[in-house]
């Protein structure tokens, strides 16, 4: 029976992260660079930050009790019922 | 704002234009539309309880789908929020300069000297645009060059107004400096004939 530990799952994650983080520099470089280093693009970078790190820590939050290396069964996975 | 563009001498910023920020609003529904579709679809397709989510691997993947899911909407939405910030029409007292944020990594800046103004042609345009003031701007040069649009921005018959006036005092100043110019050449061209003439050039 196939198993895998749950931290293959952060792999894909890992790699979406990395992206946003490119992204969210670019964006926020972007901002400051062309014309908005002023109250309202400050306020705006600090609320797209703050908004990241609260979808994060959430994510931390729901996830914190995961044992992410003990390897989990595939084959019972059950199939969704609709 | 003159980080923007680099003034010439005597130059002064008359006033900048971004578009009404009621257009804005188009974006925060779209993603406050976004941000509630996982709740709604958690109530249609777990109605009968998450017998999928039992699994505890699933589980984790769904966790982890839905967080990069909200990420990503989040960040659509600040792009969104940077490339409407970033559009801005400049009008000084000498040149309009029109800034275009194309997405994240594209930008284009031109510029149109207020002399070269033909006409200036405003329009507010249904029913929304007519009761919170905006419309769009066509500034109008020569035939063979492109026009200058300002789409979306607020009061655009004052605008239109203003960046005629701006026009006109800016030929006359023009005209001003090249009389101004033209005249010491002038008094230097009769000097010098003159000293030819007595023979001295």
């Amino acid at each position: 029976m196939l198993s895998l530990p749950p931290i293959v799952l952060l792999i894909p994650y890992a790699l979406f992260m990395l992206g946003y983080l490119f992204f969210s520099f670019a964006n926020v470089i972007s901002l400051g660079k062309y014309g908005a280093r002023n109250a309202v693009g400050l306020l705006a970078s600090f609320i797209f930050i703050a908004g990241s790190a609260v979808i994060v820590f959430m994510t931390w939050q729901s996830l914190g009790a995961v044992d992410w290396m003990t390897p989990v069964p595939l084959a019972a996975i059950p199939a969704p019922s609709f | 704002m003159h980080q923007l563009y680099t003034p010439h001498t005597g130059e002064k910023l008359e006033f900048s234009l971004r578009r009404h920020p009621i257009v804005f609003l188009g974006p925060i529904f779209i993603f406050l539309l976004l941000a509630v579709i996982p709740y709604a679809a958690r109530a249609v397709i777990f109605t009968d309880g998450p017998l999928v989510l039992t699994h505890p691997f699933l589980d984790i993947g769904l966790k982890l789908f839905v967080s990069i899911y909200y990420l990503a909407i989040w960040i659509f939405f600040f792009s969104q929020f940077t490339d409407y910030y970033l559009d801005i029409n400049i009008v000084t007292n000498d040149r309009i300069i029109d800034i275009n944020q194309k997405g994240l990594f594209g930008r284009s800046v031109a510029e149109l000297d207020l002399t070269r103004v033909q006409d200036v042609h405003s329009e507010i345009k249904g029913i929304i645009p007519t009761l919170l003031n905006y419309g769009t701007v066509e500034v109008q040069t020569a035939a063979n060059e492109e026009n200058f649009n300002f789409e979306q921005i607020p009061h655009p018959h004052k605008v239109r107004q203003r960046i005629l006036e701006l026009a006109a005092l800016d030929r006359k100043r023009e005209a001003r400096e090249i009389m101004g110019e033209a005249k010491p050449e002038d008094a230097a061209a009769a000097g010098h004939n003159e000293m030819k003439h007595q023979g001295l050039g």
